[in-house]
């Protein structure tokens, strides 16, 4: 609202007051005469109200006058004079305030008056020196210091002014003392006594300053060194006095006067530890080596024989100390070993004779062998004794017992050996050997006769002679053997009866002789008859008979008068063949 | 336990009678059961009596058993017997002598029974 709409409120409020003099039309306890606001209970009194668009409870400096009630509206307040409106958090003024921006208590500046909240924040009352920076609390008054460029911890250069707090800041020094104002690895003297210019770790004694940091530097030592003294400082190679000898073919090992020289872990080029090189004009020989074998002719075979040579690393070719066997020839390398042997003119390979002593490589020579058994010196096919026990003069595999020896190739010739086969009946025949006992058999039936002859075989009697001497008839070629038993058939109805005594025969028998039984007749004199029969007396004629039975011969036919069933119960009348008790027992038999 | 008719039986010896005299049941001797059989044999001229024979019972690993085939066998060739006896001539009675190819000690009779024609 503005200040004349206030004003017109309050005229009209005034107005209606003087229409009703003391009544209180809006019950709040206020007349209406009074009441700045007779229409409402919320508002009675006029007060002079400050605005506070910050709501910090301080309102401006030109206060409006409002009809209010116990509280005043938002935005106003009963105070005014807020030096910052706008700010919520400043709204008084303070005289004779000095900066203190980093609230470290030093203050800058003139004093002055600060439009402030409840508290000094960033001021202060009093002011002993100015805060060479306001904006750091840990600093707040100049120190005279040195610089320290390099950062080697030691100050240098001209002096400054820098701000600090209770001490100078970090990186300043209260002194310049920096012997190396461009070096950070360098900044104080330190004073040596040792020096090691070769760095070859063995030191000379030298005394000296130098500007160096937290140690000396290499080469620099307070303190000798554990090996000992350098004898040349200026060589890293060179630290101790060694006894040597010149060394002029440069084998390692020298000669001559022995001369101390300064040296390293070896001596230097040209020089050696020793000095016995047995031929100082060679680097290829320095040592004397002992041998005791030699093998000159390089077959790996050796020879004793001892001394000394000027060597290198090892002895020469055909010097030793180890031996192999024993070379019987050391000027000839395809011959090494000494090897007794025969004499071998034949050249079979087998020898014969006294033994030589032959001097050969890994083959034997020619002409000689390793045995000296040769049956036949002078036959190169033949060189070993076989001894046999059979001959086969005819060559038919068939042997007879004979013992003796032959000269030979290694094997027996044919028709000797130690192998028996038969025994040859004719070794001057091929075609036979086996001797046979044989029967002479005339009739050529198989069967022979007489007394026995042994006959020189090829293994099967001749034709005319049989292994047997059984023929009982030697001229008739059917017959020869003899039967005790056969059997007749003398009435030719084809049942034979048993027949026995001597009987000479062949294969077959002729008829009525037969070999095997046929039936057995029971009567040979009658052609009709041949079989045994049990027959009953059928004296009805019925065609069955009654007991007694008999056993009679007969034929095929049955005798007139006889049936071969007995079981007719009245044989007088031929209308009954069997009874009802018979037919009733045997349908009793079947039926249990 | 009953044993199966044997499945393979072995025939010792054949007989056929033309006429039977006698059947003649014989009890137990030492192994088997026997019977004896008088008469007439096919081909013959007198009368002889065979004794055949078969197992009635055997022991086994745990008892004494009865050889119910065997017997069974054995009976029914008495009806044969029988038969032949009672029709004298009508009949061929062939009594066979067997044992078990699988169990030689086990007899058996065999027989057949067939009719003449005159």
């Amino acid at each position: 609202m503005t200040r004349w709409m206030w004003l017109a409120l309050g005229l009209v409020l005034a107005g209606a007051q003087l229409g009703c003099e003391s009544a209180d039309g809006d019950a709040d306890g206020v007349p209406d005469s009074e009441d700045c606001d007779a229409l409402s209970p919320l508002r009675w009194r006029q007060v002079a109200m400050y605005p506070d668009p910050d709501s910090d409870g301080v309102g401006e400096d030109t206060p409006s006058t409002l009809c209010i009630g116990k509280e005043p509206p938002r935005p106003f307040v009963f105070g005014g004079g807020d030096c910052a409106p706008r700010d919520a958090k400043r709204w008084r003024t303070v005289d004779g305030l000095f900066r203190d921006a980093d609230g470290d208590g030093v203050a800058v500046g003139e004093a002055r008056s600060v439009c402030l909240g409840a508290e000094l924040t960033g001021y202060t009352r009093t002011k002993t020196a100015d805060d060479c920076d306001d904006a750091n609390t840990t600093v707040w008054v100049l120190h005279p210091v040195y610089l320290d460029a390099d950062g080697d911890g030691a100050g240098e250069g001209e002096q400054v002014l820098r701000c600090g707090g209770l001490k100078p800041p970090v990186g300043t020094y209260a002194s310049a003392t920096d012997c190396a104002p461009s070096d950070g690895s360098r900044w104080r003297v330190l004073t040596y006594a040792h020096r090691d210019e070769d760095d070859d770790t063995f030191t000379v004694p030298q005394a000296g300053e130098l500007c160096a940091g937290t140690t000396l530097p290499a080469g620099y030592s307070l303190t000798a060194s554990t090996k000992g003294q350098d004898c040349d400082d200026t060589f890293r190679e060179r630290w101790r006095w060694l006894d040597v000898y010149r060394d002029m073919d440069q084998d390692g090992t020298g000669d001559g006067p022995v001369e101390r020289r300064c040296s390293g872990e070896a001596p230097e080029p040209g020089y050696s530890a020793t000095g016995t090189d047995c031929d100082p004009t060679s680097g290829l020989r320095w040592r004397m080596l002992a041998y005791a074998y030699r093998d000159q002719d390089l077959d790996t075979f050796t020879v004793p024989e001892s001394g000394e040579l000027c060597v290198g690393t090892a002895l020469p070719p055909g010097y030793g100390t180890v031996a192999k066997g024993q070379d019987c020839n050391d000027l000839a390398a395809t011959v090494y070993q000494l090897v007794s042997l025969y004499p071998d003119s034949d050249g079979d390979g087998v020898g014969v004779g006294a033994s030589e002593a032959v001097c050969m490589g890994a083959t034997r020579p020619n002409g000689y062998s390793s045995t000296g058994t040769d049956c036949a010196p002078e036959d190169g096919s033949r060189w070993q004794t076989l001894s046999y026990a059979y001959r086969d003069a005819d060559l038919d595999s068939f042997t007879v017992s004979e013992t003796g020896s032959l000269c030979t190739s290694g094997t027996l010739p044919p028709g000797y050996t130690n192998t028996a086969k038969g025994s040859d009946c004719n070794d001057s025949n091929q075609q036979v050997h086996t001797a046979l006992q044989g029967y002479v058999d005339v009739d050529e039936d198989g069967v022979g006769a007489g007394t026995a002859e042994l006959l020189c075989t090829n293994g099967t009697l001749p034709s005319g002679y049989s292994t047997t001497p059984t023929d009982c008839a030697p001229e008739d070629q059917l017959r020869w053997r003899r039967l005790t038993s056969w059997h007749v058939d003398n009435d030719g109805d084809g049942h034979t009866v048993p027949a026995s005594g001597e009987l000479c025969a062949g294969t077959t028998l002729s008829p009525p002789l037969f070999l095997t039984a046929s039936g057995k007749d029971c009567d040979e004199s009658d052609r009709t008859r041949f079989t045994w029969g049990v027959l009953y007396p059928d004296k009805d004629g019925d065609g069955v008979g009654a007991p007694p039975s008999s056993v009679l011969c007969r034929g095929t036919e049955r005798p007139a008068g006889f049936s071969i069933y007995g079981f007719d119960s009245d044989d007088a009348d031929a209308r009954v063949t069997e009874s009802a008790e018979d037919a009733e027992l045997l349908e009793r038999l079947i039926a249990w | 336990m009953m044993l199966r008719c044997p499945a393979s039986a072995e025939v010792t010896a054949t007989y056929v009678f033309e006429s039977v005299e006698s059947y003649n049941i014989v009890g137990d001797t030492t192994s088997w059961d026997q019977v004896q059989v008088t008469g007439v044999i096919q081909g013959e001229s007198t009368a002889r009596t065979i004794t055949l024979y078969y197992t009635a019972s055997y022991t086994s690993s745990t008892a004494t058993v009865d050889h119910i085939g065997a017997k069974r066998t054995f009976e029914r060739c008495e009806r044969l017997a029988l038969l032949a006896m009672s029709k004298p001539g009508q009949y061929l009675l062939e009594l066979r002598q067997e044992y078990d190819a699988f169990a030689t000690s086990h007899r058996y009779i065999g027989c057949k029974l067939t009719r003449r024609v005159p």
